[in-house]
C-alpha cells in the first residue's frame, strides 16, 4: 500500500520513521558512524562515498549555485565529523545528515548577505544516459530539474528529499521539524506546480 | 495517474543525476573531497573535540560564581544590623561657639550682626555707644550692619542725631536712612 499525494508522487508504505534496524540496505550507516567515532577513518570514507552524491545534489538544487552548494556541503560534513561522538542512532543516518543540510540551507537563505550576483548554474541538458530509451523520459530529467528550481524552498526540499532519498512523509517531516500533514500539503502543492511546469511532458509519461 | 508516475519521476530524476555525474557536475570537486576526508582523519588524530576535564571545571566555576553572587545578593537585601552595646559614636570636636558680643568684630562674617542687648543694656541709652558701633560698621564698609545698627539706635534714641562724620559716610555711600 502506498501513500499517494495528490495522485502524484508516491511514498513508501512506512507511516513512521524507519529506524536503522528496519533499513537493511542502510543499516550499516549507523555501524560506520560508530566505527568512525571509535577511530576508524576508513569507515568515514565509506559513509562519505555513499552519501556525497545525493547530498551534493540536494544542496545544489536547493541553493542553485555550485559554489554555495560546495560551501554548504563542506560545512555539513564538518558538522558530521565534529559530532561523531554525539551521534545517536535513533533514526536513519541520512535523516540526521539531511536535517543538518536543510538547516544550513535555511541559514544561507536567511543570511543578510545576498547570494553571488550570478545566474544559477546552468543545468546540463540533453544527455540523460543510455538507460532512457523513451525520448520523453530523456527530456523529463532536465525539465524536472528546471521545474524544481522554480518551487519555493520548503516545497523544493520536500520533493528533493523524496526523489533523492525515497524518504517517507514522516522522515521528511522529521528533517524539516514539522508535522507529517504539513509535508503532505507541501508535496501536494509541489506536485501541482511540477505538473503545470512540465505540461504535456508530465501527462505523456505519468 | 497511476502509481508508476512517481517511479517514472524518480527514474527520470536519477537518470538526470547520472548524466550530471557523467558531466562532472553532480558532486563535489576532487579538492573538496580530499579536504573533507583529510579533515575527518585529522580530527581522529587530535582526539576528542574537547578534553573531559573542561566540563567538570566549568561546572565547578559556575557553582562558585553563582554562590558568590547569591551571598552578595543576600547581604544586599538583609536589614541593617543594630550596633552592639559597646558601640560608641566617633567623637567629633565641636566648633567653638561664635562670640557675638558687641566688642567683637563681625566685619568678615556673613552672618548678620546681632547685638546682645542684655550685655549692652547698661549702655544702649548712650548715643556714643551707638556711634561707636556705627563707626565700626562704616570702617568695615558693611552697609547692612550699618543699617541694622542704625535701626536699633533709632529704637532706643529716637531724637539723637548722627554725628557729622557718620552723616558724611552715609552721604558718600548713597545710603538713604528712613525717617524716624
Amino acid at each position: 500500500m502506498t501513500d499517494t499525494v495528490s495522485q502524484g508522487l508516491t511514498f513508501p508504505p512506512a507511516s513512521t520513521t524507519r529506524t536503522a534496524a528496519e533499513e537493511p540496505e542502510r543499516c550499516t550507516d549507523r555501524a560506520l558512524m560508530q566505527r568512525y567515532a571509535e577511530g576508524d577513518a576508513a569507515a568515514f570514507d565509506e559513509l562519505y562515498e555513499r552519501h556525497k552524491g545525493p547530498l551534493f545534489r540536494y544542496l545544489k538544487h536547493s541553493v542553485g549555485i555550485d559554489a554555495v552548494a560546495e560551501e554548504l556541503f563542506h560545512e555539513a560534513w564538518v558538522r558530521v565529523i565534529d559530532a561523531r561522538e554525539r551521534y545517536i542512532a535513533s533514526a536513519r543516518f541520512s535523516t540526521w545528515l539531511y536535517r543538518i543540510a536543510r538547516n544550513l540551507v535555511i541559514d544561507r537563505h536567511r543570511r543578510p548577505r545576498p547570494l553571488p550576483l550570478e545566474a544559477p548554474d546552468a543545468l546540463p541538458a540533453g544527455n540523460t544516459g543510455a538507460a532512457a530509451n523513451d525520448p520523453d523520459e530523456r527530456r523529463l530529467g532536465p525539465a524536472l530539474r528546471a521545474a524544481l528550481s522554480s518551487l519555493p524552498l520548503e516545497q523544493r526540499t520536500t520533493v528533493l528529499l523524496h526523489l533523492e532519498q525515497d524518504m517517507t512523509l514522516q522522515e521528511i517531516a522529521d528533517i524539516c521539524g514539522c508535522g507529517r500533514e504539513t509535508i503532505k500539503s507541501r508535496m501536494r502543492y509541489a506536485t501541482a506546480k511540477l505538473r503545470e511546469a512540465l505540461g504535456d511532458l508530465y501527462e505523456s509519461i505519468c | 495517474m497511476n502509481p508508476s508516475a512517481s517511479d517514472k519521476l524518480r527514474s527520470a530524476w536519477k537518470q538526470a543525476a547520472e548524466s550530471e555525474s557523467t558531466a562532472g557536475g553532480a558532486g563535489p570537486g576532487p579538492n573538496l573531497d580530499r579536504q573533507i576526508r583529510r579533515h575527518a582523519r585529522q580530527v581522529l588524530k587530535k582526539g576528542p573535540p574537547s578534553p573531559g576535564w573542561i566540563w567538570p571545571a566549568s561546572a565547578a566555576a559556575s557553582v562558585v560564581l553563582c554562590t558568590s553572587l547569591m551571598l552578595q545578593m543576600a547581604r544586599y537585601f538583609q536589614p541593617p544590623t543594630p550596633p552592639p552595646d559597646s558601640y560608641q559614636p566617633r567623637y567629633i570636636k565641636p566648633l567653638p561657639p561664635r562670640d557675638v558680643s558687641v566688642g567683637e568684630s563681625t566685619a568678615v562674617s556673613d552672618a548678620p550682626v546681632v547685638l546682645d542687648l542684655e550685655t549692652v543694656a547698661p549702655r544702649v541709652d548712650s548715643p556714643e555707644f551707638w556711634w561707636e558701633e556705627l563707626r565700626r560698621n562704616a570702617a568695615n564698609a558693611d552697609r547692612e550692619a550699618f543699617l541694622a545698627t542704625w535701626h536699633a539706635y533709632r529704637r532706643h534714641l529716637v531724637e539723637a542725631p548722627l554725628p557729622e562724620d557718620l552723616k558724611q559716610w552715609v552721604a558718600q555711600n548713597n545710603i538713604v536712612l528712613p525717617a524716624p
